[in-house]
């Protein structure tokens, strides 16, 4: 009886601190959503509300019509995607051969491109932009999604590649199938958690992305959100207009708060699958 | 015999021409967009260049490296912000995850989502908010320190509070894929051991050194070298926050990479600071992995 109580309590203290926890780290993005509906003085004001009140669009509405607010989203999205889908079909394709198949030389490609992900992108930053500026791409949209691509889920795609049964492909091999037509009809389809994960990473990746556009746009042709937005709503060190700037944040958030809950099941697999992916 | 060798190693790779084609793509990105940059990161490092000229100076922008007094501050920020964090994340997000273990499967999940939620949003969306939490006149933070009876404090414009602040940020923002990586990891130890351990009379905290701490030896190795190679590239931030300032206190690394690159367009020595990192970073995860690996072993 003791026993049973003293462990009703543990874990009802264990669920309180960690909802504590959770409320310490969903604070902020709370706050940034109920700001984004509140005027600047509401926002402002000491003390203050923790509950919103008095709710109003007007922060969305300035930023729409004082700003290419629109502009900079649809950049973002064909940036996120188009970089999404070129590294998730390469990451598919190279993790399908090194799981599949054997070759020469296949220990050292796959060593050579796991050293690279230690690699800091810091130091090809700059022969980057030189180089996408030689190549009239500066400023522009392909210049910002084509350098994203990178071997980073490498190991995530071949660990999970290898688990699928060869048997698979030697059946369909001697169905007559061609190499691609494996690759397309076989593998992808069973490959559907693993392409899920990997979207969904690298959409939220290049979604957020921050440094590189940050150097490669000078143009509001070419802006992201996040840069439109910081370029519009935030001074070093300050807020000018609050509301707005929360409104913004809440633009870049949005989305990926949607993707998250979409496809929550792909994210853990993802993270835990390969323990290796951040 | 060589003829032969060359010719077998020809047939076997006409054989696989299929896997070639499938890399082909991925090789050639490769080769465009990350070796071929990483040498010429290198090799900039040793010219004087801008966007307009290149010329070759030797070793002089290592040797101003290091009589440049700001280069020694912007390591030791960036030391000072990695030997801080590792140790507090690390350890929170080991005692969150062991905590989170213990709840059942729904309430497992809900936490694991809300906990992952700040990691998956944007950098600098975290940044403003904070920005606008830190504000010393209408921030939450100065008035929960007046409810405390406390003196307001200049978060992001005095030394001190400024490495608190971008303390602070990082831990909130990050601190979730740490847990979620425990977390598997140790739902991950089968329960057996634990049963065997209880049968040779071992109490909890005995369970705890010898088979779960040693089991999730892996874990804390790739959290801890992933956090690391993380925080050393820790630049939005501060960026955001306090610019670098006061007085440099915040600069880091990377912060000052891109100041000198694309505000000062000066890219001979922003690639030596890049190369410089670069020697950093995969020596001290060499050291940390050999190190972990250790213990690991015993």
């Amino acid at each position: 009886m003791y026993n049973k109580w003293l462990h009703k309590f543990l874990y009802a203290s264990t669920t309180g601190i960690l909802a504590i926890v959770a409320i310490c780290l969903l604070f902020p993005l709370y706050w940034t959503f109920k700001g984004s509906f509140e005027l600047s003085v509401i926002f402002m004001k000491i003390p203050p509300r923790f509950f919103p009140s008095i709710l109003t669009l007007i922060n969305y509405s300035d930023l729409f019509t004082l700003y290419p607010i629109l502009r900079w989203i649809i950049n973002s999205a064909i940036v996120a995607g188009a970089a999404t889908i070129i590294s998730v079909s390469l990451t598919c394709a190279s993790g399908y051969a090194f799981a599949k198949k054997e070759f020469p030389g296949k220990k050292y490609l796959f060593w050579t491109f796991l050293a690279t992900m230690m690699v800091p992108s810091q130091i090809t930053l700059i022969p980057l932009f030189i180089l996408m500026r030689s190549l009239n791409l500066y400023d522009t949209l392909p210049g910002l999604f084509l350098p994203a691509f990178g071997v980073g889920s490498l190991l995530l795609a071949r660990q999970f590649m290898s688990t699928i049964p060869s048997e698979f492909i030697d059946s369909a091999k001697v169905d007559g199938a061609s190499e691609f037509g494996i690759f397309l009809h076989v593998i992808l389809p069973l490959a559907k958690p693993l392409i899920g994960a990997l979207c969904i990473f690298s959409f939220v990746g290049n979604w957020t992305n921050f440094l590189w556009p940050l150097i490669m746009c000078n143009s509001n042709a070419s802006r992201t959100l996040p840069i439109g937005i910081a370029l519009t709503t935030w001074v070093p060190g300050g807020l000018p207009h609050v509301g707005r700037a929360m409104a913004g944040a809440s633009l870049i958030a949005l989305p990926i708060l949607v993707v998250f809950f979409w496809f929550q099941k792909y994210f853990t697999k993802g993270i835990t699958l390969g323990g290796v992916k951040g | 015999m060589q003829r032969l060798g060359w010719k077998a190693l020809w047939f076997d790779i006409k054989k696989a021409r299929s896997a070639y084609i499938f890399l082909l793509p991925t090789l050639l990105g490769f080769l465009i967009f990350q070796a071929k940059p990483l040498i010429e990161g290198i090799r900039l490092s040793f010219f004087e260049a801008n966007l307009k000229f290149q010329t070759f100076i030797g070793l002089k922008n290592y040797v101003d490296l290091g009589n440049d007094p700001l280069f020694w501050i912007e390591l030791k920020n960036t030391f000072f912000f990695a030997a801080v964090l590792i140790p507090l994340t690390t350890f929170l997000a080991l005692g969150i995850s062991l905590l989170l273990a213990k709840l059942g499967n729904k309430l497992q999940t809900f936490f694991r989502a809300a906990f992952y939620i700040p990691v998956v949003s944007a950098g600098i969306v975290m940044s403003m908010v904070w920005l606008a939490l830190f504000n010393p006149v209408y921030g939450l933070l100065n008035y929960f320190l007046s409810l405390l009876g406390l003196e307001p404090v200049l978060w992001l414009a005095m030394p001190v509070p400024a490495k608190v602040a971008i303390c602070i940020v990082v831990v909130t923002w990050t601190i979730g894929i740490k847990i979620i990586i425990y977390l598997a990891a140790i739902l991950g130890i089968p329960k057996t051991y634990y049963e065997a351990a209880e049968l040779d009379g071992a109490g909890s905290l005995k369970k705890f050194y010898h088979i779960t701490l040693p089991l999730l030896a892996p874990a804390t190795a790739f959290v801890v070298v992933s956090g690391t190679i993380g925080l050393f590239q820790l630049w939005q931030v501060p960026y955001l926050l306090t610019g670098g300032g006061p007085a440099y206190t915040t600069t880091t690394f990377v912060l000052r990479i891109y100041q000198i690159g694309f505000n000062y367009f000066n890219f001979g020595v922003a690639a030596t600071h890049a190369v410089v990192l670069l020697g950093l970073v995969l020596s001290i995860a060499i050291v940390q992995f050999g190190y972990l690996n250790k213990q690991l072993e015993y």
